[in-house]
């Protein structure tokens, strides 16, 4: 979770809105696509040098085998860079009369959700399992009358929770 | 002879594709228009540049590696 100056503009702000905070997904949605491609790589490097001592005579099916090689090997790099930048694409940002759900991918995907805070009407937190409670994430969903905005990987989810609930009844109040 | 040139090929392939990524990134970036990524901080625009670079060779050594090794 991270404070800038209130005057600070990204995209979707409106005129008459103060920056409070914003955050990126937590890091334990990374660690799935790095452990991934490591243990791909080592298991690769293995079977490829396996291969490589064994010295097979037939050049089609020492050169199929490279081929296929290079292409895992390939593939798990690109995945494991997507989404190393698909991380710093997906921000929530909330400001003192909307929270804001911006997520991008390299390609294909350009969203922004906004949700007024005055027409929120029940911010949950949901933290199940061991791992969100050993991390300390989760699940933080705004209900309004029509629509629900659900903010997946929250870090310091209470933290999160606790600001929202603050931020919710100033704006009702005033 | 062949594998230097597929050496040389796969490269050329790789960095080209770590380059387009890379720009989609920073247009993305952009899009957003949160200075996020600043100065102060563990994750910066400049330490994911030089992530991407370093991981860009490991992978042209790697794939150099097994056409050396393997064709």
């Amino acid at each position: 979770m991270v404070t800038l100056d209130s005057d600070i503009g990204f995209q979707g702000k409106h005129d008459n809105e103060e920056y409070d905070f914003h955050y990126y997904r937590h890091w334990i949605k990374f660690v799935l696509p790095f452990a991934i491609m490591s243990v791909g790589y080592v298991v690769i490097f293995l079977i490829f040098t396996a291969f490589v001592q064994q010295e097979v005579e037939d050049a089609l099916v020492r050169h199929t085998f490279l081929a296929i090689c290079i292409f895992l090997t390939l593939l798990l790099h690109f995945n494991f860079l997507k989404e190393f930048y698909v991380r710093f694409l997906y921000v929530v940002i909330v400001t003192d009369k909307t929270v804001h759900r911006i997520r991008k991918t390299l390609f294909f995907t350009d969203d922004h959700q906004s949700i007024h805070l005055k027409s929120v009407q029940d911010v949950k937190k949901i933290k199940h399992g061991i791992l969100p409670n050993l991390f300390n994430y989760g699940k933080i969903t705004l209900e309004a009358q029509e629509t629900t905005l659900a903010l997946h990987y929250v870090p310091k989810v209470k933290r999160v929770h606790e600001k929202l609930l603050k931020l919710q009844s100033k704006v009702k109040t005033s | 002879m062949t594998a230097v040139f597929l050496c040389v090929g796969f490269c050329v392939f790789i960095l080209l594709t770590e380059f387009i990524l890379w720009k989609r990134f920073s247009a993305c970036l952009k899009g957003i228009d949160l200075p996020f990524l600043g100065n102060s901080g563990l994750i910066t625009k400049k330490r994911i540049n030089v992530f991407c670079i370093l991981h860009t060779i490991f992978l042209c050594v790697f794939i150099c590696y097994m056409i050396l090794a393997g064709w």
